[in-house]
C-alpha cells in the first residue's frame, strides 16, 4: 500500500467524524436556514426571510451586543492574564512544574455543571466573594440579579480558564533566545524595557494565534453563561449561541436558529479576516529576516 | 495482507461509528428479524427504557419499582431507568424525540403531547394495548386529556392542581400561629416577617406566570386560552396582573423576579432543594400539587412542617378556585417493537399493587382508582399527601389547555415582567407585550398543530 493511502487510513476515523459530524451539519444548517423547519413538520423554502427577521428581533440584537461586549472584554483580559502567568512560570522556581499543572486545571474543567455549581456558591449573597468584599468593608453585591454583576461573573469564569493560552505563551517564551537578554543586560536595558522590546515582538506570532483562537471561542461561548447565570437579568448574559440553542430546541425554530448560526459564523469569519489583514503591521515572524 | 488489514480496520471503524448512532431496544443476542420476533412473542430478552424527571425521592422510588418489575415479571422483560432533573427537560425531550433516541416508555409534559402528538400520530395508539393495560381504572373524561384527534396517545398519571403550601414551622417562629387565608392576611404576615428579616418572602413560585394566571382566572372567571387557540384575556388584563404581582412582590408576599434570579436562577425549577427555601427565606410555595411531596420531604429533613394552605381569593373574584392540568403523562414510542411488554410495565407501575406501592406518592395525585385504593390501604396517603388529595378533590378548578405550558408563553411573561420590575418598561407596555407575544405564539402553534 502506498504511504499516502496508509496515511489516509490513519486519519479515516477523524475524517468520517468530520464529514458526518461537522461538514454535513454545517452545510445542512445553511440549507435549513432558508426554510421554516421546526423539528415537527416538514420544511418549506422561505428564502431569506429568516435572515431578515433576525435583524428586527430585539433578542437577537441583544444577544449580539452581549457577545461583542463579552468578546471585547474577555479576549484582551485573558490574553494579558495568561501572558502574565506564563511569564512568571517561565522563571526557574522551586516546584514550578506543579504550578504549571495547577494553573492548567481550570481549562480542563471548563464550563461544566460542577464548575457552575461552584461559581454559584462563590458568588451567592453569602458566598465567599461577598465575604471577602465584606472583610474589606464593601457591602455584599447581588451578583446574579444585576446585569453588570452577572456579566462580570461570566467574564471572570472565562478569564479563569486561561490555561491553554498560558501553555502556548510559555512555549513561546521559552523559545526566545537567551543571548538577546544577555546582550540587552550588557547594554543596560531594564527588565521592563527588555520585555517590551525583545520578548513581545518575538512572541507576536503566538499572541496572534492566541488572539484568533480566543476570539473564535469567545464569540461561540455557551457553557459558562448558560450554566452559571442563564440568560441573566434582563438577558444581560444572553449570548448569540444561547439564542441559537433556544430557538432550535426550546421554540423548535430550527430554520431560524440555523440562519442565526450562519450570521454568527459570518461575523467570526469577517473579524478573523480583518485580523489576518492587520498581522503584517504587528506580527513578526522569525523567517521574515 | 496489508490491504485486508486496512479493509478490516476501516470496516470496524465504520461499524463502530454507525453502531453509536443506532437505536435498539433489544438486548444483545436478540438482534435481527428472527431474534426480534421471537423475543417479542415471548417477551423474553426484551429490553425497554423508561424516562422520567424529578427530585431524588422520585428517582429512588421509581428505581425500586423498576428493579422489582425486572425481578418479578415472568415475561423476562428488563427495564432500565432514564432519570433526569428538572433542567432542560423540553430541549432534551425534543432532541431525543426528533432524533429517535427517546425511551420506549416515556414521561411527557402536557404541552409536549400537544406539540408532538397533536395529529394523533406522535405516540403509540394506546387502544392497541387495552388487552394488557387496564384502562377501566381511569375516569373516562380524565383519560381524554391524553387523547389527541380521538387517539389515546398517553395516560395521565394524575391531576396537578395549583396550590399554596406554607412552612408552618417558619410562620410560628415569627409568632404567626394562624396561617394566612386571604391576600390581606398575607400582606400583614409579610410585614411581620420582613420587619425581622427584610430579604424574606412569603411565597416563591417557579414562574410569575403561575401567580398571574391564578389572579386573572379569578378576575375573569376564564382560563387563559381555549382549545381553538383563541385568547380569553386582553392586554389590559395582563397589565392588571403584572401590576398586582409587582405590588405583592414589593410587599414581600410573592418573591420578586430580582430575588428569584439571585437565589434560584433564571428558569422555572422546583425549589424543593433550594437553599433559601430550605432555610425558610421563602416561607411557602405556589406550585403544582405534583411537587408537594418533594417540598415536604426536604423541609422535613430540616425539621420544618409544610402544610397546604387555603386558597386566597382576590377582591371581586368571578371565580374562587385555581388551575389544573393532567400531570406527567405516560406514553409509548410509536415505533416501539414491544408495545405489549411496554404496556405490561405501565400496568405494573400504574395499577399493580406491588408496583404502585413502590412508586408511592412521589409523583403527586394518582388518577388510577386501583392505585389510589392500594396507596390508601398501604398507609401512603397520609400527612401532606392526603391533604393534597383532599385539596384536589375539593378545589374548584379551570383545566388548562394542553399547550398552556409551551415555552413561548413562559418567555413572554418572564422577559416582559422582568423588564417591568427592573423599571425598563411601564406596566401597560408590559401587559401589551405579553398579550402580543402570546397572540403571536398561538398563531404559530395553530398553524403547526392543525
Amino acid at each position: 500500500m502506498k504511504k499516502s493511502k496508509v496515511g489516509l487510513l490513519y486519519i479515516l476515523p477523524w475524517l468520517i467524524g468530520f464529514i458526518f459530524l461537522t461538514a454535513y451539519p454545517f452545510l445542512n444548517a445553511l440549507v435549513t436556514s432558508f426554510t421554516d423547519y421546526n423539528l415537527i413538520g416538514s420544511a418549506h423554502f422561505v428564502g431569506i426571510k429568516n435572515y431578515l427577521t433576525l435583524f428586527s428581533e430585539k433578542d437577537f440584537i441583544k444577544s449580539l451586543n452581549n457577545t461583542f461586549l463579552y468578546t471585547l472584554l474577555t479576549v484582551p483580559l485573558q490574553l494579558a492574564f495568561s501572558l502574565l502567568v506564563a511569564f512568571i512560570l517561565n522563571f526557574e522556581l522551586k516546584g514550578i512544574r506543579f504550578y504549571r499543572t495547577a494553573y492548567y486545571i481550570p481549562s480542563i474543567l471548563g464550563g461544566n455543571v460542577a464548575v457552575a455549581v461552584l461559581w454559584r456558591f462563590m458568588f451567592q449573597q453569602n458566598g465567599v466573594v461577598n465575604y471577602i468584599l465584606g472583610s474589606i468593608g464593601i457591602a455584599p453585591v447581588s451578583w446574579f440579579s444585576r446585569p453588570v454583576g452577572a456579566m462580570t461573573i461570566v467574564i471572570l469564569l472565562k478569564i479563569w480558564q486561561f490555561g491553554s493560552s498560558m501553555l502556548i505563551f510559555l512555549a513561546a517564551l521559552k523559545n526566545v533566545p537567551k543571548e538577546l537578554y544577555e546582550a540587552a543586560d550588557v547594554d543596560g536595558a531594564k527588565k521592563f524595557r527588555q520585555f517590551f522590546t525583545i520578548t513581545m515582538p518575538l512572541i507576536t506570532p503566538t499572541i496572534f494565534f492566541n488572539l484568533v483562537m480566543q476570539l473564535n471561542n469567545a464569540f461561540q461561548e455557551f457553557n459558562g453563561p448558560y450554566l452559571v447565570t442563564g440568560n441573566g437579568p434582563l438577558n444581560a448574559t444572553y449570548m448569540t449561541s444561547m439564542f441559537i440553542y433556544d430557538n432550535a430546541f426550546k421554540y423548535y425554530r430550527m430554520g431560524y436558529a440555523s440562519a442565526a448560526s450562519w450570521v454568527l459564523f459570518g461575523i467570526i469569519v469577517f473579524i478573523t479576516l480583518i485580523l489576518f489583514g492587520t498581522q503584517n503591521k504587528w506580527v513578526f515572524y522569525s523567517d521574515e529576516g | 495482507m496489508k490491504r485486508k488489514m486496512a479493509g478490516l480496520v476501516a470496516a470496524a471503524t465504520a461499524v463502530s461509528l454507525l453502531a453509536g448512532c443506532s437505536t435498539t431496544n433489544e438486548v444483545p443476542g436478540t438482534s435481527g428479524n428472527g431474534g426480534t420476533q421471537q423475543a417479542a412473542a415471548s417477551g423474553d430478552g426484551v429490553q425497554l427504557r423508561f424516562s422520567w424527571w424529578g427530585n431524588d425521592d422520585r428517582h429512588q422510588a421509581t428505581q425500586k419499582a423498576i428493579d422489582s418489575f425486572n425481578s418479578t415479571n415472568t415475561s423476562g422483560i428488563t427495564v432500565s431507568g432514564e432519570p433526569s432533573g428538572f433542567d432542560n427537560l423540553q430541549e432534551t425531550f425534543a432532541t431525543r424525540y426528533v432524533g429517535g433516541t427517546n425511551a420506549e416508555v416515556m414521561t411527557l409534559n402536557f404541552d409536549w403531547l400537544a406539540t408532538f402528538g397533536s395529529k394523533g400520530d406522535g405516540f403509540l395508539d394506546l387502544s392497541t394495548i387495552k388487552d394488557t393495560f387496564d384502562f377501566s381504572q381511569y375516569d373516562e373524561n380524565f383519560l381524554k386529556t391524553g387523547m389527541m384527534k380521538g387517539v389515546q396517545e398517553a395516560i395521565p398519571y394524575g391531576q396537578n392542581t395549583m396550590g399554596v403550601y406554607l412552612n408552618k414551622s417558619a410562620f410560628e417562629r415569627y409568632g404567626i400561629t394562624e396561617l394566612p387565608k386571604t391576600f390581606e392576611d398575607y400582606e400583614k404576615d409579610a410585614a411581620i416577617v420582613t420587619a425581622k428579616d427584610p430579604d424574606n418572602y412569603l411565597l416563591v413560585s417557579p414562574t410569575i406566570r403561575f401567580a398571574a394566571t391564578y389572579y386573572l382566572q379569578q378576575k375573569t372567571g376564564k382560563g387563559e386560552f381555549n382549545d381553538d387557540y383563541t385568547m380569553n384575556w386582553t392586554a389590559d388584563d395582563y397589565t392588571d396582573a403584572v401590576k398586582w404581582y409587582k405590588d405583592m412582590a414589593d410587599k414581600h408576599v410573592f418573591c420578586s423576579r430580582e430575588d428569584y434570579v439571585e437565589n434560584v436562577g433564571n428558569d422555572p425549577v422546583s425549589v424543593a432543594q433550594n437553599e433559601k427555601f430550605l432555610n425558610a427565606g421563602y416561607l411557602g410555595v405556589m406550585e403544582w400539587t405534583g411537587g408537594v411531596a418533594s417540598n415536604e420531604a426536604t423541609l422535613k429533613e430540616k425539621g420544618d412542617t409544610l402544610v397546604i394552605a387555603e386558597l386566597p381569593t382576590i377582591d371581586g373574584a368571578k371565580f374562587k378556585g385555581t388551575m389544573a392540568k393532567p400531570s406527567l403523562l405516560l406514553a409509548i414510542d410509536k415505533n416501539c417493537k414491544n408495545p405489549k411488554e411496554a404496556a405490561e410495565f405501565l400496568q405494573y407501575i400504574l395499577n399493580d399493587p406491588e408496583g404502585v406501592k413502590l412508586m408511592g406518592t412521589k409523583r403527586g395525585m394518582v388518577a388510577s382508582k386501583a392505585a389510589q385504593k392500594i396507596l390508601e390501604e398501604d398507609g401512603q396517603i397520609k400527612d401532606i399527601v392526603k391533604d393534597a388529595y383532599d385539596f384536589t378533590g375539593k378545589a374548584e378548578v379551570i383545566n388548562e389547555v394542553a399547550f398552556f405550558e409551551a415555552a413561548d408563553f413562559n418567555k413572554a411573561y418572564q422577559d416582559n415582567y422582568e423588564q417591568f420590575e427592573y423599571g425598563q418598561i411601564s406596566a401597560e407596555d408590559c401587559g401589551k407585550a405579553i398579550f402580543e407575544a402570546n397572540a403571536s405564539a398561538l398563531e404559530t402553534l395553530k398553524a403547526q398543530n392543525q
